[in-house]
């Protein structure tokens, strides 16, 4: 723990200290993308969970409106869930010859699960204000998601391009000083509840299945430090951003209505939750243009139940001038 | 009164007052007005990703031939074609790309001519107004800043409002500052 408050405060320091590009791979910065430009991004995560790898790809299409809004479609893939809720979900006690009492199981962990469509997450994002200066900047912008992803997600936490179906709300600031770049998101994520139906085993009536996830808020603080790229006085010179970036979260517990009966609760993973991660990362910007970003997330307090640690998250980006 | 001198194909020269500031105003010989590169001071740059898209905003104009980007002083030294061009749009392209206009000069290329009192000079659409004509000296090229609310952060532009206040200068107008 002192170890962890340590490095943390080194950070801080260290970023303080010295003076980026804020072209942060993992949080939203104030930028938009510029009018009538395409911007493409293939983006991926995975990590061990025990001896399996489970893994996330999206592809996002991005494109600027006007010169202070802009809009991102993402489409991916996972292998993080399977296809129905899992069947040892629910668990349940024979209580003498009176019935039977149902309570929500231990997630599983380690399952294999194959790849599957998760669906669309749509980003739109408004830039409010922007006070420029020669060589800096201080922007903020509102940004709004939608998401239609529609997986069988057995965590209480929400997942807008992921896990879950729904809507979110934030805002972002930046600031911009020479080779030190700073970005404060806060937000809210308001999820649609998962259901799903399945036939009794003993007399085959559909059983109603049903997880209500909590909202959650959500807050990152991204640091970034341009390292290489000192002349700036060509497009081939490749530039190297450092960036270390704080990903919080806290959401509330779930619900789970077994035919709209809400089950006790023992599953931890649907318990409310808080977690900060760590995610240092390095990031090559070749002609100007083509982004590719490496970052490793660890936890720092609490943890997330929808990955496990060290977090490998990698992303490739471009943008299309139109003529 | 209006008196209006058609220089060239590319400038169009135009004075505008009263008949004694005109009187005021010689021309001796072949007046030639070009315009042939515009100087953009940039804010908000600070990576050569930023430049890039700046500069790729202005190319898609078609009036700008050629655009080199001093990435250390952010500027962009915008060469532009004997074409009517549109500086307001050079300004909105540096916009659209996420960026704001700190500045943007140039220099008027002629010879023989002088300049007093109350002038104007046309550029493409748009006619500028000379805030300080008198600082005007004889010469073949003349280093000029153009003034406009949307070419200057707004602290810039109050400042030089508050300079010439016999000017004034109106929010949508256009101007021109003699360095």
């Amino acid at each position: 723990m002192i170890f962890r408050t340590n490095l943390v405060a080194g950070f801080i320091l260290f970023f303080t200290l010295v003076q980026g590009q804020e072209l942060f791979p993992l949080a939203e910065s104030a930028n938009t993308v510029p009018k009538g430009v395409i911007g493409l991004r293939g983006f991926a995560e995975a990590n061990y969970e025990i001896k399996t790898v489970r893994a996330w790809t999206g592809f996002k299409l991005m494109y600027g409106l006007t010169s202070n809004f802009s809009i991102a479609l993402t489409g991916s893939i996972s292998n993080h869930h399977a296809k129905k809720l899992p069947p040892d979900l629910i668990g349940h006690r024979h209580t003498g010859s009176s019935g039977t009492y149902y309570f929500t199981n231990f997630p599983q962990r380690g399952v294999t699960y194959p790849f599957s469509w998760n669906g669309f997450h749509a980003l739109a994002k408004y830039r409010i204000f922007n006070l420029d200066g020669k060589n800096r900047h201080l922007r903020c912008a509102l940004i709004g998601e939608w998401s239609n992803v529609k997986q069988a997600h057995d965590e209480a936490e929400p997942n807008l391009m992921d896990d879950n179906s729904g809507v979110g709300a934030g805002i972002v600031l930046s600031v911009l000083e020479k080779r030190f770049a700073l970005s404060l998101t806060a937000g809210g994520i308001f999820p649609v509840a998962y259901s799903e139906s399945e036939p009794d085993p003993v007399n085959g009536q559909e059983i109603q299945r049903k997880l209500i996830y909590g909202n959650a808020i959500y807050y990152h603080l991204s640091f970034g430090y341009l390292l290489q790229g000192n002349k700036m006085n060509t497009y081939e010179e490749t530039n190297t951003n450092l960036y270390v970036e704080f990903l919080g979260k806290q959401y509330q517990s779930a619900q789970f209505l077994y035919n709209n009966r809400e089950l006790e609760n023992k599953n931890p993973a649907f318990n409310r939750g808080h977690y900060l991660e760590i995610y240092p990362g390095i990031q090559r910007i070749f002609n100007s243009n083509l982004r590719v970003d490496v970052s490793l997330g660890f936890s720092l307090l609490g943890k997330s139940y929808v990955h496990f640690y060290p977090l490998y998250r990698i992303g490739i980006q471009k943008y299309f001038f139109l003529k | 009164m209006e008196l209006r001198f058609i220089n060239s194909k590319r400038f169009k020269f135009t004075v505008k007052g009263t008949l004694l500031n005109l009187l005021l105003i010689h021309f001796f010989g072949n007046q030639l007005f070009a315009q042939s590169e515009i100087q953009i001071g940039i804010n908000g740059l600070t990576c050569s990703l930023c430049c890039k898209t700046v500069e790729e905003s202005m190319r898609r104009l078609h009036f700008v031939k050629d655009v080199r980007m001093d990435l250390i002083n952010t500027v962009a030294a915008v060469r532009i074609t004997d074409s009517v061009s549109d500086l307001d749009k050079l300004v909105k392209a540096v916009i659209n790309a996420g960026f704001s206009v700190r500045m943007v000069r140039g220099n008027l290329m002629g010879r023989n001519w002088k300049m007093l009192e109350e002038i104007q000079i046309s550029l493409g659409s748009l006619t500028f107004k000379v805030l300080n004509s008198e600082a005007y000296k004889p010469a073949t090229k003349m280093h000029i800043q153009y003034i406009s609310k949307k070419y200057l952060p707004s602290k810039d532009w109050k400042s030089i409002s508050r300079t010439y206040p016999d000017k004034k200068m109106q929010t949508a107008g256009h101007y021109i500052l003699i360095l």
